[in-house]
């Protein structure tokens, strides 16, 4: 009797469990789903039926998306910065971390604090000098500019990482590839390297996702519409007087839609990528 | 000093590149060393390709100009230019409340750029030979109807007023017969207009105050008519021989704080934007929405966009007292110059002669803005529109206080009424704040 | 000889990265800390100020609200999201069906692009025409339905709060069920037989073994709320009138809005100061309760 009503109880929880669960999942699915099914309707079927599946699908939205808002050309700066910029943060930052992490060198750890510094530098205290500063060295506007910035600001947690994961490497390891004659950067390379693979991982993952969704410094940096990236694209599209909205819904349908693809694909490694980074500092 | 650091990041790359090339005591990593240092590589030709692009530009001449502005344009607008005069028009809009910071960034940045408009708060910094072109006695301002508003203070002309405009209300003639409402010829006449719609349940105006710039519609009335009764009041703000703190703005202000009392305004236009708001008065949801008659245009308040097509009007927006002549409050429309940094000026006029050309670009430039035009010898086609702002175009006129105020104040006058607007400041505070701001302004300069 | 040559190398491998770092950052933020020190617009000619724009930071109504405002956005996103992540994670990590499945859903705001989800929340709080009101009008409840989040002076923070746990919720969430996962189960059925409920069994064991979780989430959380700039930019812009101006707001309108770069970058040195003192202070709070 008594194990009877405990077993009631313990489904009544269960129940409002998923219930919670349930809308939760509702709250995060459903403003989404509306930018995308609204990308669809025309602007008089989206004021006189805003949150019902469109009368007609049109796929015009997107083309006046794409070509007015120069969606391709902007998605591919993104991803030519970002790309790069992640490459060079794994390369120059692994490389950094290895001496500050596993050598005993002078200075080393001041050079750490520093970089760690970085990381409670918000990007609106350096954004003034910043813009003063790549405009005497003409990297305004440019893409480059931005890929140095980014590689800058992202260094410190890079570092972070790299120096976190290489520390937990054991010594014997090490040692024993400069029995074999291997030099300091040999050893890198050959061991070091191959073991962070995990951090390699966060650093990626964590580094992509935050220069693709920045916003900040394009808005600061880039001034033309060749060089902007596509979440500044976004924000000049919507500042255009009179934009419609079913035009930006479907822009940033564009935007939100690859990622959940890619988010979906990958998407064990994503958030093993991003939750070991932080649980391993 | 540029160039140099410029190579020392080259440099560094490099080394970094060598670092891990030839110094690798183990052999199978090279592969991995190799692929990163050509990405390096990458990214240090990147950089001396950008900075070579810059050196090439300027052989380029005359072939693309590059436009910033709030007003909108087409792609046809574009070709049409470039059929005509064979150069390219890199056209940059930013609307809202990002307008000035796009300008002086790009300013302050040395970025390309060679038309630009000028925003009446803007004025009194750009309007000078280190930032404009000086157009004083170009034969392009032969074909333009009024200049003031390009004009600065020591009498140059730095700039080409686009289109001509009246402040005026926007309003739903259904309502207005249902209700026995006749069209107010004054501020009194308005208010009591407002006053009737909301007895009978109807919002009498809706505005888009998300976007900050159309809170001055809180205070257009009270403080429009300070400048009717005193055309030097500017002049004498800016010398500080008036200040805002004194009885004529205060109690201008505290009349502006009881118009705000009233509750004309419909309570959700603090999170309106422009075309929501906009969509709001062509939904019949409100019976009015002030604004310019730079709305002329059918993608607005077109017929099919009004609920049951209804009959549209617009008077002058009424701000003078019982007994005082009614004038139409003119706004300047998108105010045209050349900007001091331009690389290729000679093609900047040409873009000024042919905007202002009824046989170029004048027509398409207007019928997309829905603008009336301020060139002698056009008159643009606005439609049905025509007919509904003909009475508002042709009121003698005023020029609006706003523009000028923007000067001293900058925004801080929009921040100031939408703060009085929502309550946050009193009369009092909201002229000690206009003060303060201007006098950081002067500080500044 | 040798091992001077790879003593060397060493530092020179560490130079590119350190070089751009410098360059790119620590020249500009200590370049930042003298412009402060001045009257500048970026067109005139530098003027030394001392410490007047410090003073005025703290005498402008403004600018000291803004401080006010950032550091009350802040603790209520900080105790929020972290209650919210902590409660779910705590229900996901124990045996539920389909529990994956809310986990990837749960992150999925996380991939998106901050001025996407402002964007995508300001359309749905429209006042007139977007998703909420019409749900609501649609269900007849019209007191609800006339509710003006983003433009009423007293909601408009707490609705761009509301988007924030929105979004960074889930990655809170699953960094605590990394480190919920790191505690033994043996634990927690020790506690059982020692006759403890559910609660104290979370509070006495399991709580304090994800103390490292808890330590990153909330260091994580207050850094990203004192520097939150984009949601607002795009959802309010610092309006209604002031009401939802944050610190970085402030920075942004007075440098590059009102070309008044010296109290700019005056203010972005309090704030720098601001993150530096409060993670200072949780740094050792929570590492020292870490210990025990």
């Amino acid at each position: 009797m008594k194990e009877g009503r405990l077993i009631k109880k313990f489904d009544l929880n269960k129940l409002l469990i998923y219930f919670l669960l349930i809308i939760t999942a509702i709250l995060i699915i459903l403003p989404i789903l509306f930018i995308f099914i609204n990308s669809f309707k025309g602007i008089v079927d989206f004021t006189k039926n805003v949150f019902g599946l469109p009368h007609e699908i049109q796929f015009g939205n997107y083309s006046v998306a794409w070509e007015q808002g120069n969606f391709f050309r902007l998605i591919s700066n993104s991803l030519i910065i970002t790309i790069i910029s992640v490459a060079a943060l794994i390369f120059l930052g692994a490389l950094a971390s290895y001496p500050i992490a596993r050598k005993k060198l002078f200075g080393g750890n001041f050079i750490y604090v520093l970089f760690l510094s970085g990381l409670m530098i918000p990007p609106q205290v350096i954004a003034i000098p910043l813009f003063i500063l790549e405009k005497k060295l003409g990297l305004l506007n440019t893409l480059p500019g931005l890929i140095f910035v980014y590689i800058a600001a992202q260094l410190p947690i890079t570092v972070f990482i790299f120096v976190g994961f290489m520390r937990g490497i054991p010594v014997e390891i090490e040692e024993a590839s400069h029995i074999d004659g291997c030099s300091n950067i040999g050893t890198f390379w050959r061991i070091i390297f191959p073991l962070v693979k995990p951090a390699i991982a966060t650093v990626s993952i964590l580094g992509s996702l935050n220069i693709w969704n920045d916003f900040f410094y394009p808005l600061i940096l880039i001034n033309t519409k060749e060089n902007m990236t596509v979440t500044l694209g976004l924000f000049a599209f919507r500042s255009f007087f009179r934009v419609t909205f079913t035009n930006l819904f479907a822009y940033m349908s564009s935007m939100i839609i690859p990622m959940i693809i890619l988010y979906l694909v990958l998407q064990k490694f994503i958030i093993k990528g991003m939750t070991a980074g932080a649980v391993k500092g | 000093m540029k160039k140099i650091l410029l190579w020392l990041l080259v440099l560094t790359m490099c080394v970094s590149m060598l670092v891990s090339f030839s110094l690798v005591g183990c052999k199978k990593t090279e592969v991995a060393a190799t692929t990163a240092a050509a990405e390096t590589t990458a990214a240090a030709a990147e950089t001396t390709a950008a900075a070579e692009t810059t050196a090439k530009e300027v052989s380029l001449e005359g072939k693309t100009i590059y436009y910033i502005s709030w007003a909108d344009y087409t792609p046809e607008m574009l070709d049409l230019f470039k059929e005509q005069t064979g150069i390219t028009l890199n056209y940059q809009q930013f609307g809202g409340g990002e307008y000035n910071e796009a300008v002086r960034t790009r300013v302050a940045g040395g970025a390309d750029l060679d038309v630009v408009a000028i925003r009446a708060e803007m004025r009194k910094e750009f309007f000078n030979d280190d930032m404009m072109v000086d157009l004083t006695g170009q034969p392009v301002l032969e074909r333009v109807k009024d200049l003031s508003a390009g004009t600065s203070p020591d009498g140059k002309i730095y700039g080409i007023p686009i289109g001509g405009f009246v402040e005026a209300v926007w309003y739903n003639k259904d309502i207005f017969a249902k209700n026995n409402l006749s069209v107010p010829k004054n501020w009194e006449e308005f208010n009591d207009v407002c006053k009737k719609l909301k007895e009978a349940g109807i919002t009498p105006l809706v505005e888009p105050f998300k976007d900050v710039w159309p809170c001055w519609y809180v205070g257009i009335g009270p403080l429009q008519r300070i400048y009717e009764n005193d055309p030097k009041i500017v002049q004498k703000l800016d010398s500080g021989e008036v200040k805002w703190t004194d009885p004529i703005w205060v109690d201008a202000l505290k009349e502006v704080e009881s118009f705000i009392a009233k509750g004309y305004f419909a309570p959700e236009s603090t999170g309106l934007a422009y075309t929501p708001a906009k969509q709001a008065f062509n939904d019949g949801k409100a019976a009015m929405t002030i604004c310019g008659t730079w709305n002329a245009r059918n993608d607005t308040h077109g017929k099919d966009l009004r609920i049951g097509g209804f009959d549209l009007g617009l008077f002058p927006m009424p701000y003078n007292l019982p007994g005082e002549e009614l004038k139409g409050i003119r706004v300047q429309g998108v105010v045209t110059g050349i900007a001091q940094q331009s690389k290729n000026k000679e093609a900047g006029m040409k873009f000024l002669e042919w905007i202002t050309d009824p046989n170029g670009g004048a027509p398409i430039y207007h019928n997309t803005n829905g603008h009336p035009s301020n060139f002698k010898g056009f008159e643009t086609d606005l439609g049905d529109f025509t007919g509904i702002i003909k009475e508002a175009q042709e009121l003698p006129g005023v020029e609006t206080l706003r523009d000028d105020l923007f000067t001293l104040v900058n925004s801080s006058l929009y921040t100031v009424l939408s703060e009085m607007y929502i309550g946050t400041k009193t009369a009092e505070e909201a002229a000690k704040a206009l003060q303060d701001a201007q006098d950081k302004a002067m500080a500044e300069k | 000889m040798d091992k001077n040559k790879q003593k060397f190398l060493l530092y020179l491998i560490i130079l590119p990265a350190f070089l751009i770092f410098l360059i790119f950052f620590i020249a500009p933020f200590i370049s930042g800390l003298f412009i402060s020190f001045t009257s500048w617009s970026g067109f005139n000619e530098i003027k030394f100020a001392g410490f007047k724009n410090f003073i005025e930071f703290f005498t402008n109504k403004n600018a000291y609200s803004a401080l006010g405002r950032t550091l009350w956005l802040t603790f209520i996103i900080v105790i929020f999201q972290n209650i919210t992540a902590l409660f779910f994670a705590v229900i996901l990590e124990r045996k539920i069906k389909g529990k994956d499945l809310f986990k990837v859903i749960f992150f999925v705001p996380t991939m998106l692009s901050s001025i996407v989800v402002g964007y995508m929340w300001s359309f749905i709080f429209d006042p007139m025409n977007g998703l909420f009101n019409k749900l609501f009008t649609f269900f007849n409840l019209s007191e609800l339905a006339k509710i003006n989040l983003l433009g009423n002076p007293k909601l408009a923070l707490y609705t761009i709060i509301f988007t924030l746990l929105w979004q960074y919720t889930g990655y809170t969430m699953v960094i605590y069920i990394a480190g919920l996962s790191n505690v033994p189960p043996e634990l927690n059925e020790a506690g059982y037989i020692d006759g403890t409920n559910n609660w104290q069994n979370f509070k006495y064991i399991t709580f304090p073994m994800i103390a490292p979780a808890v330590t990153i989430n909330i260091l994580i959380s207050v850094i990203g709320a004192l520097k939150l700039f984009d949601q607002i930019y795009v959802m309010t812009g610092g309006g209604p009138g002031r009401t939802t101006e944050s610190l970085t707001l402030l920075i942004y309108k007075e440098g590059f809005g009102a070309s008044r770069l010296g109290f700019g970058t005056a203010s972005s040195t309090i704030l720098f100061i601001l993150v530096l003192i409060i993670s200072l202070i949780l740094l050792t709070y929570l590492r020292r309760r870490e210990i025990y």
